[in-house]
């Protein structure tokens, strides 16, 4: 009997662990996201501004987009972990900045993209009724932006989860912080080899995802529906009612129910709550004002208050502690003399170049065949599209140990591991961005190759790759961006007492940060990384997307 | 006269709802050599009509017979139009017309020769190796009509085909469509045009079928029997075009 009672409270125990847990990594994400919008949609249209701005801005962009998430470790620990010194504020700051960083950048672009091809009538027209400022904000600029950060969103939200694990084990010289969270929690359950906690692990982190994407992802993808300029009627009713009629969609035809039932509110219910419920459908309806005058409120009033308080914290710590920063850059002078024997550098960095080049290409294999299919069935897109959602949220370095003892006695060995694993940096962006490709050929065009009966070899020719190319090149420099990212987790992995490394530049980058603790190197390599990305970005990527664009872009 | 297309009781709807019906019971004849307009406001269908007729929507229920055969599929003795011109903007002119002889059992060099003939006689020389996007609309929509015609077909399918022309590009072309329809080596057997221009439609075709939205259903069919060819300014024109601007309204 005892025993009994005492088991199931063993495991109500750890149900409601996991489930603070995944509550936690849940907060984390959701603040890093939304500072990450604040953060893209601002830095965006700054850099849409004018010529000026943009050629400053872009560049900016281009080299933060691509240090990798533990490039920015220096910086969080210096200013965060410093600053706060190592309480837990600025261990979980740190981890959120940390998540921030693999999160804004796209949707930066995504903005500044947005804004750039808003049609010159539109323009005009908002000039012409005088919009200024938030008017035109809210009239214009938002509304071009929603499609594209909608989409972008979704895919932060997915890097987030990838690199949650980095993200909330933190490891400053020889100390190790464990944030509570589902992240650190997998992690910890499969690096001591416990399967039935990774298996729960696992299952709440993808209930976590599932919740997200019905109550948050699918309405807004409905919503953002109707932000498009494309004039097809036909196409546009089939996707909108095979949203709201696969099954998971219910969601959005419910948010209207909601709103009506928050008149019949019992009537202690405090109004606040009301009209949140009442607003909800706004969400899900049209593109009239998105919250109502009392969310408004609501909302600006929490976020100048959370903005006082994060500054007053920050002024006050940065005036106390600023005596301790010099002692932390004393170990700069250390390294100086470490990087005289970083001959291996170049070798490394070759390795990783081949090792992300046979990544692209076994990403491209499977994706590409894929995203075609997902979008020939228009009727089960809504559902399919959410599967991959889950797949690709599933933050692939918690399982990188099972997929190490799946793969390790593969011929190839750990090299093949370490490619298969940098395939789940990769993948999830060709596979997005194809999707969209595909789902943006206008109808008249497949319909016409409908009509002459194109198929095989000719349709793949005529239609569907040179329709896709944007997407495609699109796609690869995201993807490379990710595989970059990706190294540092993929080239070298602890499990448990075990190190499984292969030669290569996030090894190094990696070595650099754990074992050796030492920033100038850290930035060496970080400085070496970002100018070869960049490199490969001027002389392969933008000329690439130049041609594909003049040749491939719809009209 | 034989009857060319038969539409039995099609309806068609985008959802389960009543408000999603598009078309509802619709029986249409289509005989040979005639010139039909679809007219109507525009939502009520008459693009859906016309992919229906050629295949490329399956209808929710009813049948469509061509020379008393089911549509299935898409009908190969069929051809369409679009408003949109819907050309392939990676693909030069030739390549793009040369799409209309996809799967026919020509060499490479007869395709070729016929290619150039349609250009030649679509008016379209010199432009065979420039890319849609360096055309003007007028000439864009010659393509399309080239590649609408190069198969031969016996059915040509038009969903609004001057709708996205200037006023003046659209008079010619107009006139063009006609000549090519009254010149038996040419002319296909039968045009449907579906248009949201009753002056267009009473000035180009035999047979007008009009249709009313919310369900789409056929409110009436008109034959037009003013000699050819006609004054586009003239009375008689437009007692048609009033009596028809009436039932739509």
């Amino acid at each position: 009997m005892f025993l009994v009672d005492g088991i199931n409270g063993a495991v109500f125990a750890e149900v409601l662990r996991l489930l603070i847990y995944t509550s936690y990594s849940l907060s984390r994400l959701i603040i890093a996201l939304i500072i990450s919008y604040v953060f893209g949609i601002l830095y965006g249209i700054a850099a849409a501004r004018n010529r000026r701005s943009e050629s400053a801005l872009l560049p900016i962009l281009d080299v933060l987009q691509s240090v990798p998430i533990l490039g920015f470790f220096p910086a969080a620990i210096f200013f965060f972990i410093a600053i706060f010194e190592q309480s837990w504020l600025g261990i979980e700051l740190a981890a959120i900045f940390l998540i921030f960083t693999c999160q804004a950048w796209n949707l930066a672009f995504s903005t500044y993209e947005s804004i750039s091809s808003i049609p010159n009538d539109l323009r005009e027209v908002s000039n012409a009724f005088h919009l200024k400022r938030l008017s035109r904000f809210r009239n214009l600029i938002l509304p071009a932006c929603v499609p594209k950060l909608v989409y972008n969103g979704m895919m932060s939200w997915a890097a987030g989860w990838y690199f949650l694990v980095a993200a909330e084990i933190i490891i400053l010289g020889s100390t190790k912080y464990n944030l509570p969270g589902i992240g650190s929690y997998i992690a910890e359950s499969v690096y001591s080899a416990n399967i039935i906690g990774t298996i729960i692990g696992l299952l709440f982190l993808i209930l976590a995802v599932l919740a997200f994407d019905i109550l948050i992802w699918r309405p807004l993808r409905n919503y953002a529906e109707n932000f498009r300029y494309e004039p097809v009627i036909i196409e546009r009713t089939k996707i909108r009612s095979f949203l709201p009629t696969s099954t998971l969609a219910r969601i959005s035809s419910l948010t209207p129910r909601l709103a009506l039932s928050s008149q019949y509110l019992p009537k202690r219910v405090p109004s606040r709550v009301r009209d949140i419920a009442g607003s909800m459908h706004y969400v899900t309806k049209k593109p009239t004002t998105f919250l109502t005058k009392h969310g408004r409120f609501l909302f600006f009033f929490s976020l100048i208050f959370v903005i006082l308080i994060v500054i007053i914290i920050s002024i006050q710590k940065v005036l106390f502690y600023i005596p301790i920063l010099p002692r932390i850059s004393e170990s700069i002078m250390r390294d100086i003399l470490l990087i005289q024997e970083l001959s291996v550098i170049p070798i490394a960095l070759g390795s990783s170049l081949i090792r992300l080049l046979l990544a692209y290409v076994l990403s491209v294999a499977w994706t590409l065949p894929l995203a075609v299919l997902i979008a020939s069935k228009r009727k089960n897109f809504g559902t399919n599209m959410f599967i991959i959602q889950v797949f690709a949220a599933i933050p692939a370095t918690a399982i990188f140990p099972i997929i190490i003892l799946a793969t390790i006695d593969l011929p190839g060995g750990i090299q093949l591991t370490s490619v298969i694993l940098t395939m789940t940096g990769m993948q999830w962006y060709l596979l997005f961005n194809l999707i969209g490709g595909m789902i943006a050929i206008p109808s008249d065009l497949i319909e016409t190759s409908n009509m002459y009966k194109l198929t095989g070899v000719n349709k793949w020719k005529k239609l569907i790759l040179p329709a896709v190319m944007p997407s495609f090149v699109t796609g690869s420099i995201t993807a490379w961006g990710g595989g970059w990212n990706a190294l540092i987790v993929t080239e070298y992995i602890v499990f448990g007492n075990d190190i499984f490394a292969v030669l290569g530049i996030g090894a190094l980058l990696d070595i650099a940060a754990y074992e050796q603790g030492s920033v100038g190197l850290l930035l060496l390599i970080i400085v070496v990384m970002v100018a070869t990305i960049m490199i490969i970005n001027k002389l392969i990527w933008r000329p690439l997307y130049n041609y594909v664009l003049s040749k491939y872009l719809m009209e | 006269m034989a009857s060319l297309v038969d539409m039995q009781n099609v309806s068609h709807a985008f959802g389960k709802l009543r408000s999603d019906l598009i078309l509802d019971k619709i029986n249409l004849s289509i005989n040979e050599h005639e010139f039909v307009g679809v007219v109507g406001p525009s939502g009520c269908g008459k693009s859906t009509l016309l992919r229906i007729i050629i295949g490329l929507t399956k209808p929710t229920d009813g049948a469509v017979y061509y020379r008393g055969e089911r549509v299935e599929d898409i009908c190969k003795r069929m051809s369409m139009v679009f408003q949109t011109f819907a050309l392939f903007p990676w693909l030069t002119i030739f390549e793009n017309i040369e799409l209309g002889l996809q799967g026919k059992p020509f060499s490479k060099s007869e395709k070729r020769g016929r290619v150039l003939k349609t250009i030649e006689f679509m008016g379209l020389n010199g432009f065979e190796e420039a890319y849609p996007r360096e055309l003007a609309r007028g000439m864009k929509q010659r393509v399309g009509l080239a590649r609408g015609l190069i198969p031969d077909p016996e059915l040509i399918l038009m969903d609004e085909p001057f709708s996205s022309l200037d006023a003046l590009t659209a008079t010619h072309l107009r006139e063009e469509v006609l000549d090519l329809w009254l010149d038996p080596s040419v002319a296909p057997e039968a045009v449907i045009m579906v248009t949201h221009n009753v002056e267009e439609a009473v000035y180009m075709a035999d047979k007008i079928v009009i249709v009313t939205s919310k369900p789409g259903k056929i409110a009436k069919e008109l034959e037009v029997t003013l000699p050819r060819p006609r004054d586009p300014r003239s009375n008689e024109l437009y007692k048609i075009v009033d009596e028809i601007t009436g039932l739509i309204a």
